[in-house]
């Protein structure tokens, strides 16, 4: 019988999802320490509850347990997000281009980290971790309607909020 | 609103919209924003986990197993301080092992098919091989450096001083080395390809040097033996089996691939040298019975061989 405690499962669990529950945590407090930190909180809770998660619920009880660990920690009202880039293509782009892009960037990011928080971390499970709308959907326990209006609505507020930016030749 | 407007632009960011909906959403101007929004997105990223995290919440995990002392309070008469103190002391003994009656075994699997690679407290580095695992008491471990060993496993003994692996029918004493360990319930096959080895199985026992091995087999015969030590097992997709009788080779598939194989009327003395294919099952029973002449019929987990 598959069990969370065995070491072998519980390590895949890690590796599978290790990294985008620390950035799940990190969208919706904007504090990547913090994150880190959680993340491996959620994980240590999985271990001690290990004979009570099926395997294939372990996803969501992290999501769960992770977002609890968050709500008690801190009442945060204002986040803060901010990416890193890929290594850029030398796009050798002449310079007030690129200015305009970075702008927009910011702007980007700005908006991004001012939407609800619902909004947010659906947005970004999408577009930062390759989540499907199914696979956000299990982490949430919500249904996939549910994740698309959220996502509808995350990309409804960033369109109206860089709008001005759009009379810009980019 | 109806119900697909609640979620059109999360349709047509995963491209199930439909062509009137499309239509209509790039003519309003409001698509070519979208897409300014989704590219700028695509070259943005977040740090990778740091290489020790999981190994970071393990030692966590192990951190939080330790029993802990309880404080009596305080008395002020010394000879009442001393005498709780004693009985405080004598009670944590008795009671530690009811507190956490596993807590001081760890212990570490593998998985049919795979290796696994990990590294003792002590610095020691182990590959486990197949269907294998070892158990120690994390407690003890850094005063007497001991392990039970169940399959096959390599060690990197770093650092100095005594280091023993017990199996079914033996053990393995080594001082600062590097040595292969394959067991099966009756039969053991240890190589040395650094330091010192003390192998004793049963009554036999041997000190190996690089390039000796010592075996024990099913029909009790203890023999000790030569290789080629330059070569290391590791963990890629190959492992070197350097002249070594069929019987061992068959418990080395046995142990890696949780299979049991029947041998009709092969010669399980005769020698091989080849390699091991540690990624798929049929590809190594081809090459290493194939090109001995001998059959092999694969039912699952049961392989059984014969001559050709």
């Amino acid at each position: 019988m598959d069990s969370v405690c065995d070491e072998v499962n519980y390590k895949g669990i890690f590796k599978e999802h290790g990294k985008a529950l620390r950035n799940f945590i990190y969208y919706k407090c904007g504090d990547l320490d913090r994150a880190k930190d959680i993340m491996q909180e959620a994980l240590i809770k999985l271990w001690e509850n290990c004979s009570k998660v099926e395997l294939g619920k372990a996803k969501s009880f992290l999501y769960t347990v992770g977002q609890r660990i968050l709500i008690d920690q801190v009442r945060h009202d204002k986040v803060k997000l901010e990416f890193t880039k890929k290594s850029e293509i030398n796009t050798a782009n002449d310079p007030a281009f690129e200015l305009i892009k970075k702008e927009f960037e910011q702007k980007l990011m700005r908006a991004i980290s001012e939407m609800p928080e619902t909004q947010r971390e659906a947005f970004l499970m999408n577009r930062m971790d390759n989540m499907s709308y199914k696979d956000i959907a299990d982490a949430l326990d919500i249904s996939v309607k549910a994740v698309e209006k959220r996502i509808h609505l995350a990309l409804l507020y960033l369109k109206d909020n860089v709008k001005e930016l759009k009379t810009h030749k980019i | 609103m109806n119900e697909g407007e609640e979620t059109l632009l999360a349709r047509w960011l995963s491209n199930e919209l439909t062509a009137e909906e499309k239509r209509k959403l790039e003519e309003s101007g409001e698509a070519e924003t979208l897409r300014r929004i989704v590219a700028s997105m695509e070259t943005w990223t977040l740090p990778d986990l740091a290489e020790n995290t999981y190994a970071n919440i393990k030692s966590k995990l192990d951190s939080k197993n330790e029993a802990r002392v309880i404080p009596l309070y305080q008395r002020r008469s010394f000879l009442a301080i001393a005498a709780s103190l004693l009985l405080l002391v004598g009670l944590f003994f008795l009671i530690r092992p009811m507190l956490a009656p596993s807590a001081a075994i760890t212990e570490f699997a593998c998985n049919a098919g795979e290796t696994r690679e990990l590294k003792l407290p002590d610095n020691t580095n182990i590959v486990l091989y197949g269907k294998s695992k070892i158990s120690y008491d994390k407690e003890n471990f850094t005063n007497d450096r001991k392990l039970k060993l169940e399959g096959e496993a390599y060690f990197e003994v770093n650092t100095k001083g005594p280091f023993e692996v017990d199996f079914a029918n033996g053990k393995v004493n080594v001082l600062g080395t590097k040595f292969n360990v394959l067991t099966t319930s009756e039969e053991a096959a240890v190589k040395c390809f650094e330091g010192k080895v003390k192998v004793e199985v049963e009554s036999n026992s041997a000190v190996l040097v690089p390039g000796q091995g010592a075996r024990k087999t099913k029909s009790g015969n203890f023999t000790e033996f030569e290789f080629k030590p330059n070569v290391l097992p590791g963990t890629g997709a190959y492992r070197n089996i350097d002249n070594t009788p069929l019987e061992e080779v068959c418990n080395t598939l046995s142990v890696f691939y949780d299979i049991k194989i029947i041998n009709e009327n092969v010669d399980l003395t005769r020698k091989f040298s080849g390699e091991i294919n540690q990624e798929n099952l049929d590809t190594a029973l081809t090459m290493i019975f194939v090109p001995m002449d001998i059959t092999f019929v694969r039912n699952q987990k049961t392989v059984t061989i014969r001559n050709k």
